[in-house]
This record gives structure tokens, C-alpha cells and sequence, in this order.
């Protein structure tokens, strides 16, 4: 994908991991890498505001399935990317979380208020076709 | 000569020592005490002058190795095993106070701790701590906190370590969540210089310890954030209150100045 090596080179020249962002349908793909460290999900939101500031893209979807822990900071994160692709007018769903994760989330009595969540990447997908 | 060095020794010693000494003295010579309790210091990096409740946890499986040597009977060995374990757990939360001074002086667990007159309006420092620590299997892994990606590392190493003892990943997940929590918050705020230590508990008790020690700034307001009303800058300030709901056992030793430690457990 031309999008993702674009994306990943962005990404390389500032050091630490990619999370790798494709296009598809007009609908932004921001794929979470499964060890994400904290520099990851600061970039993941550079990047992924950079994108939609100058793409119309029609929607965002974060596949999380790769991600296997969530604490307080990953958690407020997303939901800060979430909030903000939001306020730049563009839809976002959350998918993939895993059961783990939500298990953990709600213990610790985390959680992702505000944000479209939806079980698989197929479905976040699927919600933006049906629009 | 040896009765002057002996009070000297004496007066460089905390509450806490002291009171582990009667424990043990109460099985064994002063002598003999001396040198188990030295031997069971040395071995976990502690010292007879710094020994503070919280690190008693750490020092509990070397007191019973102690113990079973020298002591007559097994039954001599739970006894004293069982009142240390006492010492951990009394007074906090909202079990009766002792007097000021009294013998079981409060473990240290806040930033007013060492104001000279006590207020009632504060609660009670160990307020926070929850349940009761099980034993450890010593040797822990060490991960050094230096920078942000060794929360990361950190994460990883626990759930290496839960994985190994058989954990479901749903207790992989909440370990590796609270080690995230607590490293992060030595990189935040204790200018990344501290360790995460893991250690298996002893059987019969399935889990794992997780110790956080740092020699940042102490957690000033340490009421407020386990309240409910803290809501910080950088975070959400709900870390430190998610780790205590997702432990088992929970305890935090902090001053002003003298950085954190944070023990929690987590049984499967
Ligand atoms: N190791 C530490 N040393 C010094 N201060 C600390 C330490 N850990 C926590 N604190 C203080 O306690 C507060 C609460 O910590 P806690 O982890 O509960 O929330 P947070 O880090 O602010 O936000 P969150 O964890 O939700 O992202 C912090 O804001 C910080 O002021
Ligand atoms: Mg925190």
C-alpha cells in the first residue's frame, strides 16, 4: 500500500514504531501495533491528525485488536483521538478490544465514554459503507 | 564497650526493626536475633536503620529461611511468622489506632506522616492499603525504569512471568496493566529513576508481587488522589486507584523526598 509505506517511512524518520495508516473507501485505517509504547501512541496521534486535517476522509476506524494491554494512559489516548478526529468532523469507530482488555478496563474502572466501539474491523468498515 | 555499641546500634534502628526484634527475641537469643535479622537485612538490601513496615513483605520469606534454622520448633517458626504477618497488616485502615508512640507506630504511607501532632482530619495514612501480602519467591526479575520504553519492557517481563506460573490471559492482562500504570508513573513523575521488580509468590498462593520503587519526589497528596476527587494534569488519575482495584494486595510507602514504593499482588 502506497499509503502505509508513506505513512511508515513519516513515521521511521521520527524513530520508534509505526502504527501503519491505509485509506480505504475514504475511510482512514490506523492499525495499533501490539506493543505499543507510550512515543507510539503520541505518534499514532500526530499522524493520524495530520492525515485527517488534510485528507476528506470520510471516517476513521482504529483497529485495537493487536493491542494487549490498555492502562489509564493508551486508554485516555485513544479516547483523545477519538474526541478529536470527532471535532475535525470526522466519524470514528474504535474496533478489535479485546475481551482481556475490556476485562481489565472495567476493573480498573477505565473506560472509553463518548467513543464508537464496535467488535470487528469488518463491521467498523461495514458501518461507513452503509452510510 | 560492646553495651555502648549496642545502644548505639539501637538508637539507629526504626520502630519497625525493633519491633521484629521482639518477635523474634521471643524465640531466641538477642544474639541470635541479631545475626538472623542482620543476615535476612543484608540479603534483601535493607537496613536495620531504614526498615520500614511496607518492607516487610520483601523481608518475610528470609525471616522464615532464618527462622526455620534456628528456631526448636515449627510451631515456634509460625508463631513468629504469624505475628510479623500481624505487624504487616495492623493498623490500617480503619482498624483502632494505637496512641502516638505507642509500639505499633503507623507504617509510612504519607506526606504528613511526620508531622509531630496528628490531625484527625487526615485519615488514616494506610488508608489505602488493601488485603493481605502473601510470600514471596525470591529471586524477582528486576526491570530498571530509565526511560519510557522500558514500561514496555516492563509489561512484557510480566507477562512473561504470569504466563510461566499459568496464569489465564485475562491475569496476564491485569498484571501487565498495573506494571504499566506503575512504571509510568516512575517515568512521569519520579524522573524515571526507579526499578519494577516481579516475583512469583510462594506456594500454596498463586500470583505474583509487583514492587515500584523510586527515589522521585514522594506523592505529596496521597489522600486526595486515593479519594476519587484528583483528577491530574497528565493523566486521569485513576491509575494508582486502578492498580488497588485490580490487586489483591495492595500498599504504598511514600514521603516527601524519599521517593515511592508501591507493593501490590495479584493471586489467581
Ligand atoms: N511514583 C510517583 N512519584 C511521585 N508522584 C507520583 C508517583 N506516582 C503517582 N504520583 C502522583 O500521584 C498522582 C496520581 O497518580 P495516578 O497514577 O493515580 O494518576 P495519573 O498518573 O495522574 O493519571 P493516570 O494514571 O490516570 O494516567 C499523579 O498525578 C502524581 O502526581
Ligand atoms: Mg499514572
Amino acid at each position: 500500500m502506497p499509503d502505509s509505506a508513506r505513512s511508515r517511512s513519516l513515521l521511521e524518520k521520527h524513530g520508534g514504531q509505526a502504527s501503519p495508516l491505509v485509506t480505504i473507501d475514504g475511510v482512514l485505517l490506523a492499525t495499533i501495533q501490539e506493543s505499543l509504547s507510550d512515543a507510539g501512541v503520541r505518534r499514532l496521534r500526530t499522524d493520524v491528525g495530520a492525515r485527517l486535517a488534510v485528507g476528506a476522509h470520510r471516517g476513521l476506524v482504529v483497529d485495537a485488536s493487536g493491542v494487549d494491554t490498555m492502562d489509564s494512559f493508551i486508554t485516555r489516548s485513544l479516547r483523545d483521538l477519538a474526541v478529536g478526529a470527532k471535532l475535525m468532523g470526522v466519524r470514528t469507530i474504535v474496533c478489535g478490544l479485546r475481551p482481556d482488555v475490556v476485562d481489565a478496563l472495567v476493573e480498573m474502572g477505565l473506560d472509553l465514554v463518548g467513543v464508537e466501539t464496535v467488535t470487528t474491523l469488518d463491521r467498523a468498515l461495514a458501518a461507513f459503507r452503509e452510510v | 564497650m560492646r553495651s555502648r555499641a549496642l545502644s548505639s546500634q539501637e538508637a539507629g534502628t526504626t520502630e519497625t526493626y525493633r519491633q521484629l526484634q521482639a518477635i523474634i527475641g521471643r524465640h531466641l537469643s538477642a544474639l541470635t536475633v541479631g545475626s538472623l535479622l542482620g543476615q535476612a537485612l543484608d540479603r534483601a538490601g535493607l537496613s536495620a536503620s531504614a526498615l520500614q513496615r511496607a518492607d516487610l513483605v520483601t523481608l518475610l520469606p528470609l525471616l522464615e529461611r532464618g527462622a526455620r534454622l534456628f528456631m526448636r520448633s515449627q510451631a515456634d517458626v509460625d508463631e513468629a511468622l504469624q505475628a510479623v504477618r500481624r505487624l504487616m497488616s495492623t493498623d490500617r485502615g480503619r482498624s483502632s489506632p494505637p496512641a502516638r508512640g505507642s509500639a505499633f507506630p503507623r507504617a509510612r504511607a504519607s506526606s504528613s506522616e511526620r508531622a509531630p501532632a496528628a490531625s484527625s482530619v487526615r485519615p488514616a495514612p494506610d488508608a489505602v492499603a488493601k488485603g493481605e501480602p502473601r510470600l514471596e519467591l525470591s529471586p524477582p526479575v528486576v526491570v530498571l525504569i530509565r526511560a519510557e520504553e522500558d514500561i514496555v519492557k516492563a509489561r512484557v517481563e510480566a507477562r512473561r512471568l504470569a504466563e510461566s506460573l499459568g496464569a489465564s490471559s485475562t491475569v496476564q492482562t491485569h498484571l501487565a496493566t498495573m506494571v504499566s500504570e506503575l512504571a509510568r508513573n516512575i517515568v512521569l513523575y519520579a524522573g524515571a529513576k526507579g526499578t519494577l521488580a516481579l516475583a512469583a509468590l510462594a506456594p500454596p498462593a498463586v500470583g505474583v508481587s509487583i514492587t515500584a520503587r523510586d527515589q522521585g519526589a514522594g506523592i505529596l497528596n496521597l489522600a486526595e488522589v486515593f479519594s476519587g476527587t484528583y483528577r491530574s494534569r497528565q493523566g486521569m488519575g485513576l491509575g494508582l486507584r486502578g492498580v488497588r482495584k485490580l490487586a489483591s494486595y495492595f500498599e504504598i510507602d511514600t514521603a516527601p523526598g524519599k521517593g515511592t514504593t508501591v507493593r501490590a499482588q495479584l493471586r489467581m
